[in-house]
């Protein structure tokens, strides 16, 4: 499948003719915006696009300003951005935006400049499906054929990161009606987990001596191919202060104070993975 | 097992809170068990911290002391740590020295009850098994511990306890199986290699 782009600009015709090449000769999925920060915040909120392109025409450091609302998107991972513009007008769009991840192609802009940039951010990303594939159930390792009195039933899979094996277990304890559950004790453990395993959600204790739930997470998202996972923190802390101040900073999916009921746990969890 | 968890209340346990918070009786017993297997370590990390004047991991040992006893229903004893973790958060080192003596005294009581529940064998073997097995089921626990998978490391282990071990042996694989209910899966595979070399 192919990603979705968003494209806006200054340039509106150059934006047109891109949009309309790209959705006609590529099939990518592609959504065309005005300029303006606001129709550019809505679009992300509508589409959340893997890649955008700006087409700059004439811009000065107000209009550059806009396109910083594109952090918005992917939490800290950000979102790659493909700059047209002209070479005299790189540095000092460098020197206005905010924004980090840019790739920047001259005007006027070539077709296959353009087609190869997105193809090699693509790869980056793991979104390059060259043919549709048979999306294939990946071979499960030899000893856990050992399971055999395990359902084969494809269930969400959970991982819970808790420096006690007492609320660890607890978790387990509550969850597995419903979900796999896998539970890891360090923040590093879990970082290395999750670089080979594929999880749908992680409960992640806020206060660790090894790595703390904050520093965990904001590892997370600032590696691409994590950076969606959703979190909910554990935490016994009183504090609403500080927890909302995470919140902000961080945006994990919410939290939940420990010790925690199994029916609000339960809730929380259905409110984010559905 | 036979343990009547009624006795409890005579400690000021709210053994309904218990219940809420783990989902019923057998649950409840379970956590209780696991409350009293981390109390030697908790003892003796709380003592280590003060010795040494670690008031950072101090607080974090306190702060899940504080949910983890009012899981089982004991709000009382929460409510103490709570104030020790509130004060070492603000460095009212007097506050922690007028506190942790009494707090300590009843967290002790609690598991000093707890002890008949606490120190109940779980760990059981299963058939006996010939060398060739035991080594396959160890290289499956060992790919099972990589791969954090604890439900499977735990069958694996019990299986392995089918082989007749020394008593050492046998020790070392008991640990490894504690290590496993509680997570710590580099430490059991550690123990599980040195076993692995006296299957002959």
């Amino acid at each position: 499948m192919k990603p979705k782009i968003l494209i806006t600009g200054k340039n509106s015709r150059i934006v047109e003719n891109i949009a309309d090449h790209m959705e006609a000769d590529q099939g990518y999925r592609v959504r065309k915006c005005p300029a303006d920060k606001y129709d550019i915040q809505d679009e992300i909120r509508e589409i959340e696009p893997h890649i955008a392109i700006i087409c700059t025409f004439d811009e000065d450091t107000e209009s550059i300003k806009e396109y910083d609302v594109l952090m918005e998107c992917n939490h800290f991972a950000g979102l790659p951005v493909i700059v047209v513009a002209n070479k005299e007008d790189v540095n000092e769009f460098k020197s206005k935006t905010r924004l980090h991840e840019m790739y920047f192609l001259p005007r006027p802009v070539s077709i296959v400049a353009l087609y190869n940039k997105l193809f090699e951010i693509e790869r980056e990303l793991g979104l390059d499906y060259e043919e549709e594939e048979e999306e294939k159930e990946p071979e499960e390792p030899e000893y856990r054929r050992y399971r055999d009195d395990e359902p084969r039933i494809k269930r969400k899979h959970i991982l819970v990161v808790d420096d006690e094996f007492e609320q660890l277990a607890q978790m387990r304890e509550f969850l597995r009606e419903f979900y796999d559950v896998t539970c890891i004790r360090t923040g590093p453990e879990a970082l290395e987990y999750i670089e080979n395993h594929h999880i749908d959600l992680m409960l992640l204790d806020y206060m660790m001596s090894k790595m703390s739930g904050p520093e965990v997470l904001y590892q997370m998202r600032t590696k691409r191919a994590y950076a969606n996972i959703p979190v909910i923190f554990l935490t016994g802390m009183t504090d609403k202060e500080t927890i909302v101040k995470t919140l902000v900073e961080l945006r994990p999916q919410g939290y939940v104070l420990k010790p925690v009921r199994k029916s609000d746990l339960i809730a929380r969890i259905i409110d984010v993975l559905g | 097992m036979e343990y009547d968890v009624e006795q409890l209340k005579n400690l000021g346990i709210d053994i309904q809170m218990g219940y809420d918070y783990t989902g019923g009786q057998d649950k409840y017993i379970s956590a209780l068990q696991r409350y009293y297997k981390s109390s030697d370590r908790n003892i003796s990390r709380i003592n280590e911290y003060l010795n040494t004047g670690d008031t950072e991991n101090l607080t974090i040992t306190v702060h899940s002391l504080k949910s983890n006893s009012k899981m089982i229903g004991a709000a009382r004893l929460s409510s103490e740590f709570e104030t020790l973790e509130n004060a070492l958060r603000s460095n009212d080192m007097d506050t922690v020295n007028d506190g942790i003596e009494q707090t300590m005294e009843d967290y002790v009581r609690l598991i000093e009850a707890l002890k008949p529940l606490g120190e109940q064998d779980t760990f059981m073997a299963a058939g006996e098994i010939t060398a060739d097995e035991a080594k396959d089921t160890a290289d499956k626990l060992f790919e099972a511990l990589d791969e954090f998978d604890d439900i499977l490391a735990a069958k694996l282990a019990a299986r392995l306890a089918g082989y007749p071990f020394r008593i050492t042996q046998r020790d070392k694989l008991r640990e490894a199986a504690d290590n496993i209910n509680n997570f710590m899966y580099d430490e059991a595979a550690e123990l599980i290699r040195e076993i692995y070399r006296e299957i002959e």
